[in-house]
């Protein structure tokens, strides 16, 4: 059983740090996810590192490219979350994130602060069980809060101050999870986060485009209290809108393999742990950075006393 | 919107199978030679080495399209946008005159890879025009 909640562990630290706000801290997304807990866990709290090294990008026309020689650009970003069920079937979560860029390209660049404040619900329509040949559903949504600083707000040469997105954004989704008696566990679940407009100097009205996102991962869970799985997350959004008209190719998709792991260590805490990688091929992203994350974390989580 | 989401996926795919693996350091080539959005102005913008992320200096010469003369005196202002990620620059550059209707941009910082559309805006008395300039950062 416990090997079991370390997978549902693991899953939730994957989504709560995937790349979704970070170096891009900026110009990406918000969590959308967020946090799950695992069967009879009450609440959980975890601490969270992540460190995304950008090796290339993808220009409009779909085509990769390697960061130039000798350049550098790097975050580092540390996530507090907990997460409480006050209810059988609604988890509630916050995660607060703390955002450190660090940049070489000529000159150097480093800033950082704190970032996107995000909440995090989750109703389970068909609460998971690993003796049911049905998979588990659940709605969830998130709402990020602009607590960063934008890139537009940055000072900074390289912008390395800029720690959010500089929008609110808002994320209904749906989760599906079928267990394989616990034995293995594989999960699918899509989002789509919905932006508020912001305004660019001169005072345009600039609006960012809803953001799509496809997230599949599977894999063994062992009696040791090791799980594993991989997987991969596809995102997308149309084009931004300046003042009404939409810029011409300028939307944006991205797609990365996931893995992680989890482990469960001694009183009721697990170690988890998540790679991500932009995949550097060709056409499988645009306007977007490829980057490549590794999250480490430690997650304490407790139990209904009944 | 959900079909062309799917479709999309799909056809991405496919293009990968078709495209394979990526480029390497390909770096911008700085010069452009345009008209301005008016049509008054001329604009030729150059730099000594391809534009990267980071400080840039741009050398810009601005000539009047109907006679040829150099634009000499004018109010030039730079300023450049990200319109994927719809944001700007984080700081301005400062423009200097150069003899000929030449300026120098000393400062433009891009920070970040990707699509950089820089606006150049020229003025004076009467006659003004701007030229958008596509650069591409990796």
């Amino acid at each position: 059983m416990r090997s079991t909640v370390c997978f549902f562990a693991s899953l939730a630290f994957l989504m709560a740090n995937s790349r979704f706000a970070h170096a891009s801290a900026c110009c990406g997304t918000g969590h959308g996810l967020g946090q799950r807990l695992g069967l009879g866990e009450q609440s959980a709290v975890t601490l969270s590192t992540r460190f995304a090294d950008r090796f290339g990008s993808y220009d409009p026309a779909g085509r990769f490219f390697t960061s130039p020689g000798g350049s550098f650009d790097a975050d580092v970003r540390t996530d507090v979350s907990a997460i409480f069920s006050p209810l059988s079937r609604l988890q509630v979560a916050v995660t607060a994130p703390f955002v450190l860029n660090i940049k070489h390209f000529g000159d150097d660049d480093v800033g950082g602060g704190f970032g996107d404040l995000l909440f995090f619900g989750r109703f389970d329509i068909v609460p998971l069980s690993t003796a049911s040949s049905w998979p588990a559903v659940a709605f969830t949504a998130s709402l990020l809060l602009p607590t960063g600083r934008s890139a537009n707000e940055a000072q900074q040469i390289l912008a390395a101050d800029a720690t959010g997105l500089g929008v609110a954004e808002i994320r209904p989704g749906i989760f599906f999870e079928k267990s394989f008696g616990g034995k293995a566990t594989a999960i699918v679940a899509a989002s789509v986060g919905f932006r508020s407009e912001t305004n660019g100097s001169p005072a345009l009205r600039i609006a960012l485009a809803p953001r799509w996102r496809v997230l599949a991962a599977a894999g063994p869970v062992f009696e040791s209290g090791l799980s594993l799985s991989f997987g991969g997350i596809y995102e997308y959004e149309r084009a931004p809108t300046i003042s009404g008209m939409e810029v011409p190719d300028a939307q944006r998709y991205r797609l990365a393999a996931l893995g992680f792991v989890g482990y469960d260590l001694p009183s009721r805490f697990a170690l988890l742990g998540s790679v991500e990688l932009d995949l550097p091929v060709s056409q499988v992203g645009k306007n977007e950075a490829a980057t490549v994350a590794i999250s480490i974390g430690l997650r304490r989580s407790f139990f209904w006393e009944n | 919107m959900k079909f062309t989401f799917g479709l999309h996926l799909g056809a991405m795919i496919g293009a990968v199978l078709v495209a394979g693996c990526g480029t390497s350091d390909v770096e911008a080539d700085p010069f452009r030679d345009v008209v301005g959005q008016e049509g008054r102005l001329h604009f030729q913008v150059d730099a000594e080495k391809p534009l990267a992320q980071g400080k840039n200096d741009l050398l810009i010469t601005i000539f009047e399209t109907s006679t040829h003369e150099a634009f000499v005196g004018a109010q030039v202002q730079l300023s450049a946008t990200m319109p994927a990620m719809a944001h700007d620059t984080p700081t301005t550059a400062m423009i200097e005159e150069r003899s000929g209707g030449a300026y120098i941009a000393r400062g433009l910082s891009l920070p970040m890879a990707g699509r950089w559309i820089v606006e150049v805006e020229a003025s004076r008395q009467k006659t003004f025009d701007t030229a958008k300039i596509t650069y591409d950062l990796h």
